[in-house]
């Protein structure tokens, strides 16, 4: 099962629990073959800001979309 | 002259992975020299201190009483019975209102100034202890550039006024506050000055008497020292007047029980201030980390991080799109630079320079209200110390411009 992260601004629950730190924290924790889901907004982050951190860590992206400032990544840990 | 490059073969950190640590205002990395000389300690000289008349307890009673006097050197203490070690500057601020309180010196109808750019540590304790004994917090306001306006001073400082608390350097701006000039006011109305010093014992030369302040606050962690360990520092006389509000073990000479109450005879500073088992091998950590940067020399530590830090000013604000936070004269500031990239969240922009093993602290660094004076929803800070070369300031500015250009016009 993909774990999913929201990198929304419904998602920042305080500084200890930001998205961001979420995000960080699930990609340097994933292992080979592990999906991930990222569900997010571009004020919080870009979508090809998104694209190009996951590459730089392993990460094929298998599924994208965007539309209105929100996107949907798919990907997996190589 | 300070050789960085030599200082960071000491931290195994940055060699193993390449990493530009630029997350010093955080905290700093550990030189092995600190954990060799804490892991030593636990191996062959740990015990608890002041308490057995075994040879173990001696030994680590001396290690732990050589701790306060290597700090007592380093900020030209009096003596080393006026360091009083807790866990953080948070817990050193935190003791020492509510000492303040209970023994008197602030109460109803005084008031306690402090600035618009001090950190939570400071501001939530006083702010709200204050209050709460029913005197009033003076806030002296920021200016645009969230630098305090001292000229408001005088103004704000009155005979209800007991104690002005500020940041020597701010975490966010970098700005150095005049310390001198604040104490010549305050004393001119007869209040005690406590200075946060966190962001500058670690990073420049630092006197106490020199200063003239009160008390001053600072932690091990942000001066290569462990977590777990800050420092209380206050004028000896002070504190043997003053009786602590925690009591446990350690504190008292002697305790008896009269009726439903205690009578209690204190000891001496600093143990008195120390309840409990203290932070004993964390204070060994701290005392070797005192000597490190002794051998570096404050004045080579200081001349250093205002090289990088001015060097980082003019290559960030050569960068369309990057907005600084704070003086841009690299001269009222030290060692910090804060910034945003026009429309981007910071969090994102500190994420990616991860991904580039560029470490920064994202956010509002503890210190909200400033952040909401300045209008900003938090911003990338970039902090240096002794390891950090030009190098590392130069991979920070060429990262952000990398970034600027791909993603600005996003």
């Amino acid at each position: 099962m993909a774990k999913v992260i929201e990198l929304t601004e419904e998602a920042f629950r305080s500084c200890r629990e930001k998205p961001t730190f979420k995000l960080i924290a699930t990609l340097t924790e994933a292992g080979m073959g592990e999906e991930i889901v990222v569900v997010g907004e571009d004020q919080i982050m870009r979508y090809e800001v998104l694209l190009d951190i996951l590459t730089q860590e392993g990460f094929e992206v298998v599924e994208k979309g965007r539309g209105l400032g929100r996107y949907r990544v798919r990907a997996v840990r190589g | 002259m300070l050789d960085c490059g030599t200082v960071r073969e000491d931290f195994e950190v940055i060699t193993r992975e390449g990493i530009a640590y630029l997350d010093n205002a955080a905290s700093t990395l550990k030189p092995r020299q600190v954990i060799e000389a804490m892991a030593s300690f636990m191996r062959e000289s740990y015990a608890n201190v002041h308490r057995g008349v075994h040879r173990l307890s001696v030994r680590a009673s001396a290690a732990y009483e050589l701790a306060h006097e290597a700090v007592a050197k380093f900020i030209g203490a009096g003596s080393w019975e006026e360091v009083i070690f807790l866990r953080n500057t948070t817990e050193a601020s935190q003791l020492l209102v509510e000492t303040l309180i209970a023994n008197g010196v602030i109460g109803e109808g005084n008031e306690v100034v402090l600035t618009e750019a001090e950190h939570h540590s400071v501001l939530l304790p006083w702010v709200r202890a204050i209050k709460r004994v029913g005197g009033r917090a003076r806030i002296v306001p920021v200016d645009d550039e969230g630098v305090p306006r001292w000229g408001t001073l005088d103004e704000i400082l009155s005979e209800r006024t007991k104690v002005v608390i500020f940041a020597h350097v701010s975490n966010v701006t970098g700005y150095v506050t005049d310390v001198k000039e604040v104490v010549k006011k305050a004393r001119s109305i007869g209040s005690l000055v406590v200075l946060d010093a966190a962001q500058s014992v670690p990073h420049m030369p630092f006197n106490v008497k020199e200063l003239g302040i009160d008390f001053a606050l600072f932690s091990g962690h942000k001066m290569l020292g462990p977590t777990g360990i800050g420092v209380l520092w206050g004028r000896a006389d002070l504190l043997r007047e003053l009786k602590p509000p925690l009591g446990g073990g350690g504190t008292v000479r002697d305790v008896v029980i009269v009726g439903d109450g205690v009578e209690v005879e204190w000891d001496d500073p600093p143990w008195r201030f120390e309840a409990g088992t203290p932070p004993i091998i964390e204070a060994v950590g701290l005392a070797e980390a005192v000597a490190y940067l002794t051998r570096l020399g404050m004045s080579n530590v200081a001349e250093h991080e205002k090289e990088l830090t001015t060097r980082a000013l003019a290559g960030l604000s050569d960068i369309e799109g990057v907005r600084i936070i704070g003086p841009r004269n690299p001269s009222m500031r030290h060692g910090i630079v804060s910034f945003v990239v026009r429309g981007h969240n910071p969090d994102a922009v500190g994420l990616w320079l991860d991904s580039r093993k560029i470490a920064v602290r994202t956010g509002k660094h503890c210190a909200h209200p400033l952040h909401q004076r300045l209008g900003l929803d938090g911003t990338v800070r970039a902090s240096f110390y002794v390891y950090n070369c030009i190098d590392d300031v130069e991979r920070l500015v060429s990262a952000i411009r990398e970034y600027v250009t791909r993603y600005a016009g996003v």
